[in-house]
C-alpha cells in the first residue's frame, strides 16, 4: 500500500519569463526604428544589425505577426525589439536567453 | 457526505482550567491585546464563542466577579494540536484552522471512505465525539461542502452532530452573512446594502456582486449558493521531541535558567529518536508566574546533531533577554528532524551537489518559514519561434 505523504497535491506553478515589454519607439516613414525611450531618455538607434519576421497561429483566434529588430543604440548597447504588426505597438524582448 | 467540521469554541478557557484547577469554579475571561487594545477573547459564561467583541475594560465593568487571564496562545495551540493529532487516528486527511484570537478553532475532516470502516455514519460521529476530550465544547457539522459544514457546526449544539442532508443552498438561505470567511469591512458593507442573509446574496446575479466587491464578491456568491470546491489542506503531524523542567520553586537568576536549559537539551539529545538524527529548530518556552508563556524559536544555521552546539546557539539567542517575572518551568521542543547528513567530495559531483542543494533548501524553508522563492528555468517549447513560449520559471525542487 502506498503511504499517504500528507502533502498538498499540487503542480509547480509556471511563471512566464521573457514577456514582451511595451516601449516607446520613434520610427521613420518606412516604420524602421530610429530612437527608443529608455528610462525617460530617447536613445538613438546607431545600427540595425538584423531584422526578421514571425507569423504564426494565423489559423486561430489570436494570430501572431511580429517584426523583430536587433539594434545597437547609443553607448553600444544591443537590444532587440519588435513591432506587433497586428496592433502596431512596439515591444522590447530578449530573443536569446 | 464528504466533510465534517469540528468547531471548538472554548479552547482557551478549558486549557487554562486544565493548567490551574483552582479556576474551575470561577467565571473565567481570557483577554488578549490586539492593536494595543485589550479585547476579550473567550468568556466561560458564553461557551458558544464571543461573536461581538468587547474590550477588557467593558468586561471588567460587566463581570466584576470574574477572573481575568491573559491569553497564552502558544499553550492553546498545543492543546489544539493534541486534538488534531488524536483525530488523525480516525481520518488521515484533516485540516486544522487555528483562529485562537477569534475563538473559532476548526478541524475539518475528510469523511470519504470512512463509512466502510465504521459501517454507519452514526458510529463514526460517536467515535469522533469520543475522541475529543469531554471538557471541550465541540460542535460537529457534516455536509458535502466545507463552508456548509462550518456553518452547520456553528449553529449546532455542543457535543452534537448537525448533519446537512438537504441542498446546501436551501440550508444557508436564512443564515447570517457573518458566517462568511471574509474581512469585517466587507461584512459591514453587505449589511449596509441590506444583504443580511446568505439567501439574499444567492438571489443576486454574480456580475453585480463582482462589480461591487471584486473577487470577494465571486467567493461570497458561490458560497451562498452552496458552491464550494475547497479541499482539505492536510495537517501534518510534526515529529518533535519535547523536554520539560519544572523548578521546585520559582527562579529569578539567569545562571539557574541556563543550567536548566542545558539539562533539558542534554536529556532531549539522549532520546533514542534523535540517535543519528539532525535537528533544524528549537522552540524554547518559559512559563512565568502570572504571565503568559514566553516563547522563542531558534533556527540553527545548519542542522545540528550534538547537544553542545544546540546549547551554544540557544544561549546566544538568550543573551540580552530580560524576563520580567520569576520562572516556574521551561520546556524545549526540537523539530525539523532530519536524517544524517554530511558534506563529502564525490566521484559524481552532480549527484552530490543536488543532495546538498536539497539540504540547503530544506534549511532555508525552516528559516524563512515559507517555501524559498527559488526557481529554475525550464524549457517549455524550445522549438517555438515566439521567445516567451520557449522557457518558463518553475518552483525549484531539487
Amino acid at each position: 500500500m502506498v503511504s499517504d505523504p500528507r502533502k498538498t497535491t499540487s503542480f509547480s506553478r509556471l511563471r512566464a519569463i521573457n514577456q514582451p515589454k511595451y516601449i516607446k519607439v520613434k520610427a521613420d516613414q518606412n516604420n524602421q526604428p530610429i530612437a527608443i525611450l529608455i528610462r525617460n531618455n530617447w536613445r538613438k538607434v546607431t545600427k540595425i544589425n538584423d531584422f526578421w519576421e514571425i507569423t504564426d497561429e494565423w489559423w486561430g483566434d489570436f494570430p501572431i505577426s511580429r517584426k523583430y529588430y536587433s539594434l545597437t543604440i547609443s553607448n553600444d548597447i544591443r537590444i532587440s525589439i519588435f513591432i506587433d504588426l497586428i496592433n502596431g505597438f512596439w515591444y522590447q524582448q530578449k530573443t536569446h536567453i | 457526505m464528504k466533510f465534517a467540521c469540528i468547531l471548538i469554541t472554548n479552547l482557551a478557557v478549558v486549557s487554562e482550567r486544565r493548567r490551574k484547577i483552582e479556576l474551575n469554579n470561577n467565571q473565567l475571561i481570557i483577554f488578549h491585546e490586539e492593536n494595543k487594545v485589550k479585547n476579550v477573547m473567550e468568556n466561560s459564561l458564553d461557551p458558544n464563542g464571543v461573536l461581538t467583541k468587547i474590550t477588557l475594560r467593558e468586561a471588567i465593568y460587566k463581570y466584576p466577579q470574574a477572573v481575568f487571564v491573559s491569553a497564552d496562545k502558544a499553550y492553546y495551540m498545543e492543546s489544539l494540536n493534541s486534538v488534531a493529532n488524536d483525530l488523525l487516528f480516525i481520518s488521515p486527511v484533516i485540516e486544522k484552522v487555528d483562529q485562537i484570537s477569534s475563538n473559532r478553532n476548526c478541524i475539518y475532516m475528510n469523511l470519504s471512505g470512512l463509512k466502510t470502516i465504521y459501517k454507519t455514519y452514526e458510529n463514526l460521529e460517536r467515535h469522533v465525539l469520543n475522541t475529543i476530550p469531554k471538557d471541550l465544547a465541540v460542535r460537529v457539522g457534516i455536509s458535502n461542502e466545507k463552508f456548509t459544514s462550518y456553518v452547520a457546526a456553528s449553529i449546532g449544539n455542543p457535543r452534537e452532530v448537525n448533519k446537512i442532508i438537504t441542498n446546501s443552498k436551501d440550508f444557508l438561505k436564512s443564515l447570517s452573512v457573518d458566517f462568511l470567511p471574509i474581512d469585517q469591512i466587507s461584512k459591514d458593507k453587505l449589511h449596509e446594502f441590506g444583504l443580511n442573509t446568505l439567501g439574499k446574496i444567492a438571489s443576486l446575479e454574480l456580475n453585480h456582486l463582482y462589480a461591487q466587491f471584486g473577487s470577494v464578491g465571486e467567493t461570497i456568491w458561490k458560497l451562498s449558493n452552496g458552491i464550494d470546491k475547497a479541499k482539505i489542506k492536510p495537517y501534518v503531524k510534526d515529529f518533535s521531541i519535547t523536554e520539560k523542567l519544572v523548578f521546585e520553586r520559582p527562579i529569578s537568576t539567569m545562571n539557574i535558567l541556563i543550567s536548566g536549559i542545558e539539562t533539558i537539551v542534554c536529556r532531549a539529545f539522549s532520546n533514542p529518536h534523535l540517535i543519528n538524527k539532525y535537528i533544524r529548530l528549537a522552540t524554547l518556552n518559559i512559563n512565568m508566574t502570572n504571565k503568559p508563556t514566553w516563547s522563542k524559536t531558534i533556527v540553527f544555521k545548519e542542522a545540528i546533531k550534538c547537544a553542545k552546539k544546540a546549547i551554544f546557539a540557544i544561549n546566544t539567542a538568550m543573551n540580552n533577554i530580560i524576563l520580567s517575572e520569576e520562572i516556574e518551568g521551561i520546556s524545549i521542543t526540537f523539530s525539523g528532524i532530519s536524517n544524517e547528513l554530511g558534506k563529502q567530495y564525490s566521484m559524481l559531483p552532480n549527484i552530490r551537489s543536488q543532495e546538498q542543494l536539497h539540504e540547503t533548501m530544506l534549511q532555508l524553508s525552516k528559516r524563512l518559514r515559507i517555501r524559498p522563492p527559488i526557481y529554475k528555468i525550464k524549457d517549455l517549447e524550445p522549438w517555438s519561434r515566439i521567445p516567451e513560449r520557449q522557457q518558463a520559471l518553475v518552483d525549484f525542487e531539487p
